[in-house]
């Protein structure tokens, strides 16, 4: 009876196969479909990879004199080991527009290091070294704080409402608090815009204009002066963020040179002479961001005393404080249409009696279609004070894993002293083709 | 003696028929469940703190196959659980990483970011995007985030055999209906180790439209894991197959590894 009961009991116990150590009913045990996936990439210190681009920019009113047409091999290495890593890029470019622009130095081409930095990463401390990008804000192509990397004078649009930036050495790092992340960033010397060749298609108008009166005699334009003394044009700031109920939050300052030099006038024995400076700032911002359902709302402020400016009524060199904000919106539907709004204003000489105001728009509109192979939309950035718009309408094609197609139009419009319609002689038509390794 | 030995044996029958008795309330008697209390313990067979592994994706589109790799790890908090996918494929968005930190409280939005190295920002982005395509793969990206329990009204429909396995079929629909791309989710979850087999996706007009097939079922440190699913779109001729690799848990994932402060190349 005994050994019955013990035999039931077991056998109740084990009906339930509960504790098997291996189960049937595998709907791929008898497929072989899964070893046609690759294997596993192997654990290597060291990655490489890069792309090779064919990028086509033909100009709508002047065909003969093409904004671009660039071939770019881009080499990418990264190495990793434990806690330090390096990551360094670097461009070749055969810029073959560059025979077709006026004036001279232009190179066709042009071999560059991009990034080159190495980075120690712990769970509560980062730092880094080295050549890099290094960007702040939470806004869409438009963050007033974002004033660490200079513009890429050569190639300053990426999109129509973003720009490209260039590399530069710095170095920095980032340490946990609590919630809270505080980021510290030096560069040794001043990185600045450069001022754009005569001749080049992004020559800002008012530098066109000046160069003309050079000509005439009026005036001879001094070499830019860069700041090039190591420590003593040091830049630097701090950023110091955290997430609290959903709100991404940041705060941060940056003391430096102000991108672009502002223009004296001196009368010397041999003349008069417009001499190019580079005058030193501080900024002071906040970010947030902040994601609702299905929209995300994200704002920067930033408040800059004494900011260098020159004054559009007299043409001199003056300071002015500028206040900046953006506010932005952006909303996603169902994961195939996008639609992003940011209203932005620049307040010179905020609370002065010569309280000069710019304020605009920026905005996305796009969707994907074939499998999300194929995006489209239109973008740009629009001022409400006669300082023009840019509008692009882009379509951009995956092709496989490799390959991608980007096509469209870029077109400014305004007067040609504004800010932005002073580049209307550039709009146009793009194809742009990129295999990636 | 003999009558001492008789006591024996009828307290032994006794404990013997309560003990009986109690597997079959527990263990064996599947009826005893409700739908909710199926995906519990669906829930509950991951019991890993934290974890880490490698999938790769083959997306197989008539003569197109796209594959990407990824790596992810997650960890679970009082409050929400965190996922960090990192792409290594393809080569274009190398090194592009979405951090997600899904909450318990169906109320509250999840936070979600995105690292693009191309633009070297991290970016704050919405739910929205969560019914989008994932990597333009069958897989939805609410497919892989994870989803909680009490974001669906769970109901036993049936039980029944797949596959050669015993299986509870659970129809589940979505508490919030705007937030997902489905009217409702039909599982078929294993008795054996309380893993998901199959889900059949039905859309909003409630036509059946994807169905995902689970196997490769492995017990990693002890965890019943499944290593291998299909997603196949029935409308379209499209499948996705996805593998996850060296799966490891309790890998000791320090909490900093999911601020969005610390997404970087």
């Amino acid at each position: 009876m005994r050994y019955l009961v013990v035999a039931a009991f077991l056998t109740i116990l084990f009906w339930d196969s509960s504790v098997r150590a291996s189960v049937e009913g595998d709907p791929f045990a008898d497929t072989n479909i899964f070893a046609s996936l690759p294997p596993s990439e192997p654990e290597v210190n060291l990655q490489l990879g890069g792309y090779l681009e064919f990028r086509n920019q033909i100009a709508i009113k002047n065909i003969e004199e093409p904004v671009s047409i660039r071939q770019r091999l881009r080499l990418e290495a990264k190495w990793e080991k434990e806690a330090f890593s390096f990551f360094g890029n670097i461009d070749a470019d055969q810029e073959l527009a560059a025979a077709t622009w006026k004036g001279d130095g232009h190179q066709t081409w042009h071999t560059n290091i991009h990034e080159a930095y190495f980075m120690y990463d712990t769970d509560r401390v980062d730092l880094f070294l080295g050549r890099k990008i290094h960007r702040w804000g939470t806004g869409d192509g438009i963050n007033p704080m974002d004033l660490i990397n200079p513009l890429d004078i050569l190639d300053p649009v990426n999109t129509g409402r973003s720009d490209n930036r260039q590399p530069v050495f710095m170095g920095g790092g980032s340490v946990l608090l609590g919630d809270w992340n505080l980021e510290g960033v030096f560069l040794p010397v001043a990185a600045v815009n450069d001022i754009p060749r005569s001749g080049n298609p992004w020559e800002p108008r008012a530098l066109k204009v000046l160069r003309t009166q050079e000509r005439q005699g009026l005036f001879t334009i001094e070499k830019a002066q860069q700041p090039d003394h190591w420590f003593q044009d040091a830049e630097y700031g701090g950023h110091l963020s955290t997430m609290a109920e959903g709100w991404d939050l940041a705060l941060m300052f940056f003391h430096g040179y102000a991108d672009n030099p502002v223009f004296s006038l001196e009368n010397t024995g041999g003349g008069t002479q417009l001499i190019p400076e580079y005058q030193r700032f501080t900024a002071y911002g906040v970010t947030f961001a902040k994601g609702l359902e299905s929209n995300t709302l994200r704002g920067e402020l930033a408040w800059k005393p004494e900011v260098p400016y020159q004054d559009p009524e007299t043409g001199l060199p003056v300071r002015r404080d500028l206040l900046q904000g953006v506010l932005g919106w952006d909303y996603d539907i169902e994961g195939k249409h996008y639609l992003n709004i940011q209203a932005f204003a620049d307040v010179y000489g905020a609370g002065s009696a010569q309280t000069k105001w710019q304020y605009g728009l920026t905005y996305e509109l796009s969707s994907k279609l074939a499998d999300d192979a194929l995006s489209f939309g239109v973008r740009g950035k629009c001022y409400m004070e006669a300082e023009g718009t840019i509008t692009e309408f882009f379509t951009d094609y995956a092709l496989g894993d490799n390959w991608k197609i980007l096509s469209g139009v870029m077109v400014w419009t305004g007067p040609d002293n504004s800010i932005l319609g002073q580049y209307g002689d550039n709009d146009f038509v793009y194809c742009t083709l990129r295999y990636t390794f | 003696m003999t009558k001492t030995l008789c006591i024996h044996q009828r307290s032994l029958v006794l404990f013997m028929i309560l003990a009986v008795g109690l597997l079959l309330t527990t263990a064996n008697s599947s009826w005893a469940f409700s739908g909710r209390d199926v995906v519990v313990k669906m829930d509950q067979v991951d019991s890993s703190s934290c974890g880490e592994s490698n999938i790769v994706m083959m997306i197989r589109r008539g003569d197109e196959q796209l594959v990407r790799m990824m790596n992810m790890k997650k960890k679970k908090f009082p409050d929400c659980e965190k996922q960090l996918i990192r792409f290594s494929e393809p080569s274009d968005v190398r090194d592009t990483s979405y951090l997600t930190w899904s909450y318990k409280d169906i109320h509250k939005n999840d936070d979600m970011w995105i690292y693009m190295p191309a633009t070297s920002l991290v970016r704050r982005i919405s739910g929205g995007g969560k019914k989008g395509s994932f990597m333009r793969s069958d897989f939805a990206n609410e497919d892989v985030a994870k989803r909680e329990v009490d974001d669906d009204r769970h109901t036993l429909l049936r039980k029944e055999d797949l596959y050669g396995a015993s299986c509870f079929v659970v129809e589940m629909i979505p508490v919030k209906p705007e937030a997902t791309n489905y009217s409702k989710r039909i599982t078929w979850i294993r008795k054996d180790i309380w893993l998901p087999a199959r889900v059949d996706f039905y859309d909003k007009t409630g036509t059946l439209f994807k169905r995902l097939l689970y196997g490769g079922f492995k017990q990693v440190q002890g965890i019943w894991t499944p290593t291998r699913q299909s997603m196949k779109s029935l409308s379209r001729n499209s499948e996705t197959l996805l593998e996850t690799r060296e799966i490891q848990y309790e890998t000791g994932l320090s909490d900093e590894v999911f601020l969005y402060s610390d997404l970087k190349r």
